[in-house]
């Protein structure tokens, strides 16, 4: 009865946006649910691909065909925009292929419950963003649900604050001055350029973790226990340990499914295989993201990135032990930053004359600002006045103070012991500094 | 034949980790070894193919947490 009240309810949330999503994911998980038990009795390799085919051929079609043109089929005229049509779409997709992929290979029995199996895609704290979740763990949680108890209610609402706090008072804040930066706002002075390019490292980090905080304490609401996507990649000490540290499912994924096959089947190449894959990995993921020149260089840069630290791994392990951690350790953690957030450059700029012209601004004779306040904190918030230096000084504080001890704010802050004193801080600064009015959407909606 | 084949995949073991002292034990997994990553993953499981004449399908490979699991595998694939 549980399991069919979250269904349901999960149908409705996702009709919010669009009755087209609600129907499409119905018959996703319809057909995929059939072939996961046909695919379980019957080894046929063929049938496999060309499910996993059609999944991604209308994962493929309905995330990157804009139908906001309308359809004209004769009588009835459609109008739907891509953005609804899309809703999850990038987030079961994946965890239908990987449902065939494992009932195929006998790793799970294929569930008998169709109702389970539309709550596995459609369950609507994760449906818009994710987690992706794995097959085997989430419909065995699914096929017995737990009841949540009080310190599952107490954690849940506390996770939730913490991922309104991380959307409403930082993300949402820093979001102008990075629309500032790439819009060219921000006028021609390195060193600003470059921060305002690496705060939407920044925002996105808190904007997308924020959600999944959301996210993950709506399900605890319920008593269910969604995967970890974030590991505080602010701490990564190389490109490798980052993609180990954020949206973690989706490159769990990606190693399981893509990356470990196409190594293994050119294994005999040795380390060209693993470049090889680390490519094919990439360039995937920069297409899951979206189709330009844009996430293309994105992709190229991690590959290069990647290939490099695969390549000299031994020899810098070495070199590391000569060196003092607590040089080595923030040296690091310095360029890994550095590096993170100048492919992110490409990510975020509308097309490469966007992105040229920022690193055009960044990389200038006068770097550092000669008079801060006007070269950096000024142009960084729009405006020279007593407020806006405060706004920003604030913004700065908060995100940096969070960054720093994020790990005991969640310590402190999500326990079924409530930390009063935690809880009245965060209260204070949200409501004094949340931007309640003019918030942006979740970034990763659009994925 | 089981020790031969003990013997056997620890000195590939501690060619391709670079670790003569290395002591394989049948509940040793990657985390143990500090050269143990994607590359020597492939070099090892290679190495072992070769000298053992055999090839492990890769959804054989997947379900290996320990070092003991590939010996097994060994054994039953070359009694």
């Amino acid at each position: 009865m549980k399991l069919l009240i979250i269904t349901f309810a999960s149908l409705i949330f996702i009709g919010f946006y669009s009755w087209f999503s609600v129907v499409f994911i119905l018959i996703s998980s319809c057909i995929n649910f059939y072939f996961g038990k046909y695919l379980s009795l019957n080894k046929k390799k063929s049938v496999l691909i060309s499910t996993v085919l059609t999944n991604t051929f209308f994962l493929f079609v309905l995330k990157y065909f804009n139908f906001s043109q309308g359809l004209n089929l004769g009588a009835a005229n459609f109008q739907i925009s891509s953005i609804a049509v899309a809703l999850g779409i990038s987030y079961y997709t994946l965890q239908n292929i990987a449902y065939l992929i494992e009932t195929y290979n006998d790793r799970i029995k294929p569930t008998d419950n169709i109702f389970q199996y539309i709550c596995f895609n459609a369950f609507f704290p994760k449906v818009t963003c994710g987690p992706i979740e794995s097959p085997k763990l989430f419909l065995k949680t699914l096929g017995n649900l737990p009841i949540a108890s009080k310190e599952d209610w107490i954690c849940g609402i506390q996770r939730i604050g913490i991922g309104l706090f991380k959307k409403m008072v930082i993300a949402d804040r820093i979001a102008p001055i990075v629309s500032r930066t790439y819009e060219l706002d921000v006028p021609s002075q390195g060193f600003t350029t470059w921060i305002g390019i690496c705060l939407f490292t920044v925002q996105l980090y808190f904007d997308f973790s924020g959600y999944i905080d959301i996210a993950m304490g709506s399900a605890r609401l319920l008593g269910i226990r969604l995967t970890e996507n974030f590991n505080h990649p602010f701490r990564a000490t190389s490109i490798s340990d980052f993609w180990r540290r954020w949206h973690i499912t989706l490159f769990d994924w990606i190693k399981l499914y893509l990356y470990f096959p196409i190594v293994y089947y050119f294994r005999s190449y040795k380390k060209w295989s693993v470049i090889f894959g680390l490519g094919i990995v990439f360039l995937l993921s920069g297409l899951w993201h979206g189709i330009g020149l844009t996430f293309l260089t994105w992709a190229c840069l991690h590959i290069l990135f990647i290939t490099y630290e695969v390549l000299t791994k031994q020899k810098r392990k070495k070199y590391a032990k000569k060196i003092s951690s607590y040089i080595y350790t923030p040296i690091s953690i310095f360029i890994t930053f550095n590096l993170v957030c100048f492919s992110e450059l490409f990510f975020r700029s509308k097309s490469m004359t966007n992105a040229f012209a920022l690193l055009e601004r960044t990389f200038t004779f006068s770097f550092f600002p000669k008079n801060w306040t006007i070269d950096f904190w000024a142009p960084l918030i729009g405006g020279g006045s007593q407020e806006h230096l405060f706004n920003i000084y604030c913004t700065f504080i908060i995100f940096i103070l969070f960054i720093i001890f994020e790990k005991t704010i969640y310590q402190k802050a999500i326990s079924k012991k409530i930390n009063i004193l935690v809880w009245l801080i965060l209260f204070l600064v949200f409501f004094v500094f949340g931007i309640f009015e003019s918030g942006e959407e979740f970034i990763y909606l659009q994925f | 034949m089981k020790s031969e084949i003990f013997e056997t995949v620890q000195k590939i073991f501690r060619t391709v980790f670079e670790d003569d002292n290395l002591v394989l034990q049948k509940n040793l997994i990657a985390d143990d070894v500090e050269m143990w990553d994607s590359l020597t993953h492939i070099d090892l499981i290679t190495s072992i193919e070769e000298e053992f004449s055999i090839q492990i399908p890769f959804e054989k490979v997947i379900l290996f947490e320990t070092a003991g699991d590939l010996i097994e595998y060994i054994s039953s694939v070359t009694k």
